[in-house]
C-alpha cells in the first residue's frame, strides 16, 4: 500500500470525510478524491521545489558573480520569488496580432504539464517507514521519456505559432537541438534496461551498484544529454539570449512567459532527480543509511543541480552546429558502444559467460 | 532542396548590438549570406552643434562621443583646438593627460571584455571586469568629480590638480590590477568553448583591414604594427616605454588577446606618466579666467590620437572667432563597423555576433 | 593639377586640386605609400564647398591632405580606391549634400531616407523640426507636421 495514499485517506477519515462506506460508488469517489487531493500536493511540492531551486539559483549565482542577490523581500530575500510571481500574475497578457493565437497560448501548458507530470513517476525513495512514491506502474522509465520528449515539442510550437523570425529560429534550434540528443539519451537507457531487466524506475533505483559505475560511458551520454534537455548554458540554443534575444518564448509576457521560466528551473531539477535516480541508486540498501533514501536522493539531486547551475553561470554558449555535431558525431557512436557494453555486463551478472 | 532566404533584422533593440546597431541580415538557415549594417539611430549631429559653442564648451560633446572612454576623447579635441589656438600647455598638465587616458584605455577595454562575455553568454565575467572598472572610475571622481562625463581635460591643461590621497589609491591599484587582470583572462582563455568560440571567426586580412581604414585593435590583430602613440607620436608617448602588441591571424581571438595586452601596456604607462609627473602649473594661467572667449584661432588644424578603438581624429578650423566654424570627428569604430560584411559572411548568426562583440564599437561614436 | 600648395596650421602640407584631376591624384599618392585613407570631410564655406581628404600611410610617418572644390557638387568617387570611402561618402552626402558619382550605394547613412535638407550646410534651416515616422512598409516617412511627432 502507497504511504502517500495511505495517509491521505487517514487524516480524510479522521477530519470525517469518508464516502467508503456507502457503498460501490462511494469508495469510487473516495478514490478520486484521495487522488486529486495527492495530484495536488504533488503540484503544489513541485511548484515550491521550483521556486526554492529559483532562490538558490539567483543566491548562488550571485555569490559566484560577487553581487548580494535578492535581499530586500524577507530574511535574506526569501520572498523575492514570491513578489516576482505575483507581478508577474498581474502582467497584462500581451498575445501578438502575427500568431496563431491557439497554439500560442497552448504552447506554454504543453511545457509545464509533463514536467509537473514528471515530478510524480520518481521515485522519491523510503523516509523511515515510509516508501514516497507515488507512482509505481511497471513502465515508469518510459512514461518519465514520453513525458520530457513532450517539452521540446511545445518548445517548437511556441516558436512557430509566435510569428516572430527570433522565435522561428528558436523553435528551428530546439528541433535540431532535441533530435541531436535525445537518441543518444534513450540509447544510454537501453542500457540501462538491459542491465537491470525492468522498466521501473524503482527497480533500476534499487540496483546494488549504481548504474554510474557499471555504465561509466553510459552516465557521461546521459549527462550531456541532460545538460541538452534542460536548455541552459553552455547548451541554451533556443533560447540563446544574446543571438535570438530570447528565441521561442521572445513573444510570450505575464503568466504564460512566467510558466516557461518556472519550466527551466522546473526542468533543472527534475533533470538532477531523473540523474540521480537512474545512475546514483542503490545506496539505500546498506546498513548504515537505510531508510533515509529520500534524504539521500535529495542531497544526490542537489549536487547535480549545483553542477548545472554552475555550468550555467561560467561557460559561454556553444555553436549550435558544433553542438550537432556532438550530438550525432560524438554521443550516438558512444552510446552504441555503450549499448555493446551494457550486454556484456548484463551477461556477466547473469553468469551467461 | 529548395533554399529559402530569410531577412532578419538584427536590432536595432537586441541585446548583443551594443546600443543601436541594426544588421540587416539575410539568412539561409542558420547561415549568413550578406549582412548589412546600418547605422544613425544614436546619431546627434555633434558635428552641427559643436559650430554653435565657444571653444572649450565644444568638449562636452567630445565626451558624450565614445561614453566609455571620455578622456580619449577629449584629449582628441582639446589637442586640435592647442594646435589651432596655439595654446601653450604645462608639462604637468600633459603628464596628467597622459596618465588619465591611459587608465581610460584600461577601463574601456575592461568594459569591452564583460560585454563580450556577455555575447558568446559568459554572464560572469562581466561583473569581475566591472569591479576593476569601478576602481577605475573612482580614481576619476577623485580626479574630476564625476563618474562618467569628466570633461577634465581641457584646452590649457587639465581641470584640477591631482589631490593628495589619489597617489595611495593609484598605486593600490597599480599593484592590484595585474593579478586580476590574469584572473579575468583566465576566465576566458582556460575555457575550450570560448576558444572554439573566437579561434579562426571573423577572419580580416591585412590589405582588406588597410583598405577599410581601420586602426587600433582590430587593424594590430591582422598583423600590422601600427599605433599613432609609436607612428605620430603625441603628448610625451615617445619618452615613455612601452610596447606595441600585435597577432596575426586577424581572427576574434587575436583582437581578443592584443586587447588584452594592451590593457598590461596602458598600465605601464600610466605608471611612468605618474612618475615622471613633475612639479609645477597644471593650467595654463592666461586662459583661467575668461577662458570661454580667448581662445581663437584661424587656419585648420587635425589632431590623432590613439583611443581604444583606434586612431581618433578631430579636424577643427577655426575663422578667427571664438566659435569653431567646423568640426570634423573621425571615428574608429565607425570604419571597424563597415567592414562588418567582409568577416561575417558565410559564417553562422553566433559567429556574427562574436565578431561585432570584438569590433567594440561604441554608439555615441559611431552616429555622432 | 595643383591649384595650389601649402601647409596647415597644424604643420601638415595641403594641396587644393581640381575635379577632374581629383582620382588621378588620389591613386597616384595611394601608389606612393599613402595608402591610409584618414579622413574624408566637407566644408561649407557658403561660396563654395570643399572636400578634404587626409591621406597618410601605415608604414611611414607621413600625412597629406588633399582638398578639392566640387562646384556643383558632385566628385568622382574613391570606393574603387579605398572601401571606406564608400561609408565616408555616403555620409558627407547625408549631411553636406556632396554627391559622388560611380558610388555603389549612395544612400543617406545617418539620417531616414526622406529627410529635408543636409544638415552640414550652414544655409540648413534649424528653425523647422522634422518628424520621422515609419509606414507600414519599414520605410520611414518624414514630415514638418507637429502631429507627427512623439
Amino acid at each position: 500500500m502507497n504511504t502517500i495514499i495511505w495517509l491521505i485517506n487517514f487524516i480524510l477519515k479522521a477530519i470525517g470525510i469518508n464516502f467508503a462506506v456507502y457503498g460501490y460508488y462511494g469508495q469510487l469517489i473516495q478514490t478520486v478524491l484521495v487522488d486529486l487531493i495527492g495530484a495536488l500536493l504533488i503540484f503544489l511540492a513541485a511548484a515550491i521545489t521550483i521556486i526554492i531551486v529559483i532562490y538558490i539559483f539567483r543566491k548562488y549565482m550571485a555569490d559566484l558573480q560577487q553581487r548580494i542577490g535578492p535581499n530586500r523581500v524577507g530574511p535574506y530575500g526569501i520572498f523575492q520569488l514570491i513578489a516576482d510571481a505575483l507581478k508577474m500574475f498581474g502582467k497584462e497578457d500581451i498575445i501578438p496580432d502575427n500568431t496563431d493565437p491557439l497554439l500560442f497560448r497552448f504552447a506554454p501548458y504543453l511545457v509545464f504539464i509533463p514536467l509537473i507530470l514528471s515530478y510524480l513517476l520518481i521515485p522519491y525513495g523510503s523516509l523511515y517507514h515510509w516508501l514516497i512514491i507515488f507512482t509505481n506502474v511497471k513502465v515508469t522509465l518510459l512514461l518519465v521519456l514520453a513525458f520530457s520528449a513532450m517539452v521540446p515539442i511545445g518548445e517548437i510550437i511556441a516558436g512557430f505559432s509566435s510569428g516572430s523570425k527570433y522565435s522561428l529560429l528558436g523553435g528551428i534550434r530546439a528541433a535540431a537541438q532535441d533530435l541531436s540528443y535525445e537518441i543518444p539519451m534513450v540509447l544510454s537507457l537501453v542500457g540501462v534496461i538491459i542491465v537491470s531487466s525492468s522498466l521501473n524506475l524503482y527497480t533500476i533505483s534499487s540496483n546494488t551498484i549504481p548504474f554510474a559505475i557499471l555504465e561509466p560511458i553510459g552516465f557521461f551520454i546521459f549527462f550531456i544529454a541532460m545538460i541538452a534537455k534542460i536548455a541552459v548554458p553552455p547548451l541554451d540554443l533556443p533560447e540563446s539570449e544574446s543571438e535570438l534575444v530570447s528565441g521561442f518564448n521572445i513573444e510570450y509576457s505575464g503568466l504564460r512567459f512566467g510558466i516557461f521560466y518556472l519550466g527551466v528551473f522546473g526542468n533543472i531539477f527534475f533533470a538532477s532527480l531523473f540523474i540521480s535516480t537512474v545512475y546514483l541508486g542503490g545506496g539505500s540498501d546498506l546498513p548504515w543509511i537505510s531508510g533515509l533514501g529520500y534524504i539521500w536522493l535529495l542531497i544526490k539531486a542537489f549536487i547535480f543541480m549545483f553542477i548545472f547551475l554552475t555550468l550555467w553561470i561560467a561557460l559561454p554558449r556553444i555553436r549550435v552546429d558544433k553542438f550537432m555535431n556532438i550530438g550525432w558525431r560524438v554521443l550516438l557512436p558512444l552510446s552504441i558502444i555503450n549499448l555493446i557494453w551494457s550486454v556484456g555486463i548484463a551477461a556477466l551478472m547473469s553468469g551467461v559467460i | 532542396m529548395e533554399e529559402r532566404i530569410i531577412d532578419v533584422n538584427f536590432g536595432p533593440q537586441h541585446p548583443s548590438t551594443h546600443g543601436v546597431l541594426r544588421v540587416k541580415v539575410k539568412l539561409n538557415g542558420e547561415t549568413i549570406v550578406n549582412a548589412e549594417p546600418i547605422i544613425g539611430y544614436l546619431h546627434r549631429n555633434a558635428e552641427k552643434l559643436s559650430e554653435d559653442k565657444f571653444y572649450p564648451s565644444v568638449a562636452i560633446f567630445m565626451d558624450r562621443l565614445d561614453y566609455v572612454s571620455n578622456h580619449n576623447m577629449e584629449l582628441g579635441y582639446v589637442l586640435a583646438v592647442e594646435k589651432l589656438a596655439e595654446v601653450q600647455v604645462p608639462e604637468r598638465a600633459n603628464w596628467i593627460r597622459m596618465m588619465v587616458v591611459e587608465l581610460n584605455r584600461i577601463a574601456s577595454h575592461l568594459v569591452w571584455a564583460g560585454t563580450m562575455g556577455l555575447d558568446l553568454g559568459m554572464i560572469t565575467p562581466f561583473f569581475y571586469t566591472f569591479r576593476e572598472r569601478e576602481k577605475i572610475i573612482q580614481l576619476f571622481e577623485m580626479l574630476s568629480g564625476a563618474r562618467l562625463t569628466y570633461n577634465y581635460i581641457s584646452i590649457g591643461g587639465v581641470y584640477k590638480d591631482i589631490p593628495g590621497e589619489f597617489k595611495d589609491k593609484f598605486l593600490e591599484f597599480y599593484n592590484e590590477f595585474p593579478k586580476r587582470l590574469d584572473e579575468i583572462q583566465s576566465l576566458f582563455m582556460e575555457n575550450e568553448i570560448f576558444i572554439q568560440r573566437m579561434k579562426g571567426i571573423g577572419y580580416l586580412s591585412p590589405e582588406k583591414a588597410m583598405s577599410y581604414s581601420i586602426t587600433g585593435p582590430v587593424l594590430r590583430a591582422s598583423g600590422i604594427k601600427y599605433d599613432i602613440r609609436k607612428n605620430f607620436p603625441y603628448l610625451y608617448y615617445d619618452k615613455v616605454d612601452f610596447e606595441i602588441p600585435t597577432a596575426k591571424d586577424g581572427d576574434n581571438f587575436s583582437r581578443f588577446i592584443v586587447r588584452m595586452e594592451e590593457m598590461r601596456q596602458s598600465l605601464k604607462i600610466a605608471k611612468q606618466a605618474f612618475d615622471k609627473m613633475p612639479e609645477g602649473e597644471y593650467f595654463n594661467p592666461l586662459y583661467r579666467k575668461q577662458g570661454l572667449i580667448k581662445i581663437k584661432g584661424k587656419g585648420e588644424s587635425y589632431s590623432r590620437t590613439e583611443s581604444p578603438r583606434g586612431e581618433f581624429g578631430v579636424y577643427v578650423i577655426g575663422d578667427g572667432t571664438s566659435k569653431p566654424y567646423r568640426v570634423r570627428i573621425r571615428s574608429p569604430a565607425f570604419h571597424a563597423l563597415s567592414a562588418t560584411n567582409e568577416m561575417v559572411k558565410g559564417s553562422k548568426i553566433a559567429d556574427m555576433i562574436a565578431t561585432l562583440s570584438t569590433l567594440d564599437p561604441v554608439f555615441g561614436e559611431v552616429d555622432r | 593639377m595643383i591649384i595650389e600648395k601649402g601647409k596647415n596650421k597644424d604643420g601638415t602640407d595641403y594641396i587644393l586640386i581640381d575635379k577632374e584631376s581629383l582620382i588621378d591624384t588620389l591613386s597616384s599618392l595611394k601608389r606612393d605609400g599613402y595608402n591610409y585613407l584618414v579622413l574624408m570631410s566637407a566644408v561649407d564655406y557658403k561660396k563654395y564647398r570643399e572636400v578634404v581628404y587626409h591621406l597618410s600611410s601605415y608604414n611611414e610617418n607621413k600625412i597629406i591632405v588633399v582638398k578639392v572644390r566640387p562646384e556643383d557638387d558632385t566628385l568622382p568617387s574613391a570606393t574603387p580606391i579605398w572601401d571606406s570611402a564608400n561609408w565616408f561618402e555616403r555620409e558627407l552626402y547625408d549631411l553636406m549634400g556632396i554627391k559622388f558619382t560611380g558610388h555603389p550605394n549612395l544612400k543617406r547613412i545617418f539620417l531616414p531616407e526622406g529627410w529635408v535638407g543636409h544638415p552640414l550646410r550652414k544655409d540648413y534651416d534649424l528653425s523647422k523640426e522634422q518628424f520621422v515616422n515609419m509606414n507600414d512598409d519599414g520605410t520611414d516617412r518624414v514630415s514638418f507636421d507637429p502631429k507627427d511627432g512623439w
